[in-house]
């Protein structure tokens, strides 16, 4: 299938390619969502292609002077578009167009045929429901015109006044066309209004389903596709890098994995399991060759890791042979013999003797240069660290360590449950963090999500899918 | 009426088809949009049409006017 740019920024992002060759889309709105000029950018979006695709509107209320007046604010010249064959601005009356349309050789027809006519807008379908004595003929009159339309593989956008039943139902028309684009003007924050655009459907495109805001700006409809923020080019630029997480879909949405030097806060709930989340992200760099230095958790003693691990094919025995990972553990645990050289225990210790551990271990052997950060992956539990040392005492220590990490290169990942830290310390977090995923059980679904990103991606709730193979996980 | 007298809406009309190169219309269609008489526009319609000015497409109640566009203005 062959896809046309809409011409509108933001939009093709969000109907996926673009809209689909030869495609009928209605576009419906109240009066003043934007809908004339939102059509009108689409026929120049085809103007403006390498390839020249001359476009039609086909006004059956208002008059063409009046669009040809009221474009000139967005520096559209439209009767120049006219002149160079390239557009149409045709006011008749909606009985005769579709008379004309659908006779052959009919006048209409050879208007579109005059200027190779691959983009149509009819503003708007409304009236056509006046020119039909029953239901019946209406739907078959319809139908005639979508098909008319597909034959000719013009690509078109119907113009549909909303009606006080368009939100609730799906009506005759929306069934029977490609793609249904609804705008809306919505209150935002009592005294201020937003645009909106939803796709509500789109044949052969992978939609971003949602609401998404637009605005008109000196040049014309700009579409913010929802879920996108800043993307923060500091910490971009620094790494050329991605630490892949191994999970294809969360891999995707963050164009490739974790920044490398970064700290990227995996966020559970209780219930959330999150070891394969973490495993996965874990064994990839293991994998590559990197170095994990591991702060274990209440749930994920040294034996949690080693079977963990062992489902994504790699050996504990064997990375510690290779001096490739360190444990440190909280918690008065059995460790086996083999892997007591890997494991630091911290039980019953203070907040300043854990941090005269990290730094023999591993901070000052930075410093040194004897560890290069590029070659580690540090993974931190707030949770054991607060039940351990106390709330105070993480966040002075986070504060510090976290940019020494960073300083390094070091890649961090740390564990996190806002629901059991205070609202500032968890604002806090989320402040030092250069991406955010979330994680949580909801009914019977485990969600995921990227709340904050490096890249400037944020992602809608994506369901999580149990799978045989590793990483066990999947994306939906 | 005079032909003096319908200048002011024979200049109305080619006003309205100059603003509106591809506006097609029938008589009644065109009422609607001037705010004029069908009977007044209908014998307005014919004049231009003899003056090359608009062009008669179509028959009987489907009789639509259109704009010629002079020479030099097309394309």
């Amino acid at each position: 299938m062959n896809y046309v740019t809409t011409g509108i920024e933001g939009l093709d992002q969000v109907v996926g390619k673009g809209l689909p060759e030869g495609s009928v889309t209605i576009i419906e709105g109240a009066p003043g969502t934007g809908k004339t000029n939102l059509s009108l950018q689409f026929l120049l979006g085809g103007i403006e292609q390498a390839d020249k695709q001359p476009g039609a509107y086909i006004t059956f209320e208002e008059l063409p002077e009046q669009l040809y007046e009221e474009t000139k604010s967005f520096g559209w010249d439209l009767r120049a578009y006219e002149k160079q064959n390239l557009l149409r601005v045709i006011c008749l009356s909606p009985d005769i167009f579709l008379e004309e349309l659908l006779k052959t050789n009919g006048f209409v027809t050879q208007l579109l045929d005059e200027i190779g006519c691959k983009r149509l807008v009819i503003d708007s379908i409304s009236l056509f429901r006046y020119l039909s004595d029953n239901e019946h003929d209406y739907r078959k009159t319809f139908y005639s015109l979508r098909n008319s339309l597909r034959r000719k593989k013009i690509t078109s956008l119907f113009i549909k006044e909303a009606d006080a039943h368009s939100d609730q139902n799906a009506t005759f028309e929306q069934f029977v066309v490609d793609g249904v684009i609804s705008l809306k003007l919505d209150p935002l924050q009592q005294i201020y209004r937003k645009r909106t655009l939803e796709v509500k459907k789109m044949r052969g495109c992978a939609i971003e389903e949602g609401e998404h805001i637009f605005n008109f700006n000196d040049k014309g409809v700009k579409v913010v596709p929802a879920l996108s923020m800043i993307e923060d080019k500091t910490t971009l630029n620094a790494s050329d890098r991605f630490l892949p997480t191994g999970i294809t879909g969360l891999d995707r949405i963050l164009h490739g994995g974790i920044p490398e030097g970064s700290m990227y806060m995996i966020d559970t709930n209780s219930k959330a399991n999150y070891r394969y989340l973490l495993a996965s992200i874990v064994a990839e760099q293991l994998k590559k060759g990197k170095k994990a230095l591991v702060l274990l958790t209440h749930a994920l003693s040294t034996m949690d890791f080693e079977a963990l691990l062992g489902l994504f094919g790699l050996s504990l025995h064997d990375l510690i042979k290779n001096d490739q990972i360190l444990f440190l553990d909280f918690y008065d645990r059995i460790v086996p013999k083999e892997y007591e050289n890997a494991v630091i225990n911290l039980f019953d210790q203070t907040g300043e003797e854990f941090n005269s551990v990290m730094h023999s271990n591993f901070i000052s052997l930075l410093k040194s240069g004897q560890y290069v950060g590029d070659d580690y992956l540090v993974t931190i539990d707030s949770h054991t660290l607060i039940s351990s040392f106390g709330e105070d005492f993480v966040i002075d220590y986070l504060a510090k360590i976290v940019p020494t990490l960073k300083g390094f290169n070091v890649s961090s990942i740390m564990l996190n449950n806002y629901r059991q830290i205070s609202e500032r310390n968890a604002s806090y977090f989320e402040r030092i963090s250069d991406g955010i995923i979330k994680t949580w059980v909801d009914g019977r679904y485990q969600f995921v999500q990227v709340n904050k990103s490096a890249q400037g991606v944020i992602s809608k709730p994506l369901i999580v899918e149990n799978s045989q193979q590793a990483p066990f996980i999947e994306l939906v | 009426m005079s032909k003096a007298e319908y200048l002011p809406l024979q200049i109305e009309c080619i006003h309205f088809f100059e603003s509106n190169p591809f506006a097609f219309e029938t008589v009644e269609g065109l009422s609607t949009r001037l705010g004029k008489s069908p009977k007044e526009l209908e014998v307005v319609l014919v004049e231009l049409e003899t003056l090359a000015i608009v062009e008669k497409v179509g028959l009987g109640s489907n009789e639509i006017y259109r704009y010629v566009q002079p020479v030099e203005e097309v394309l």
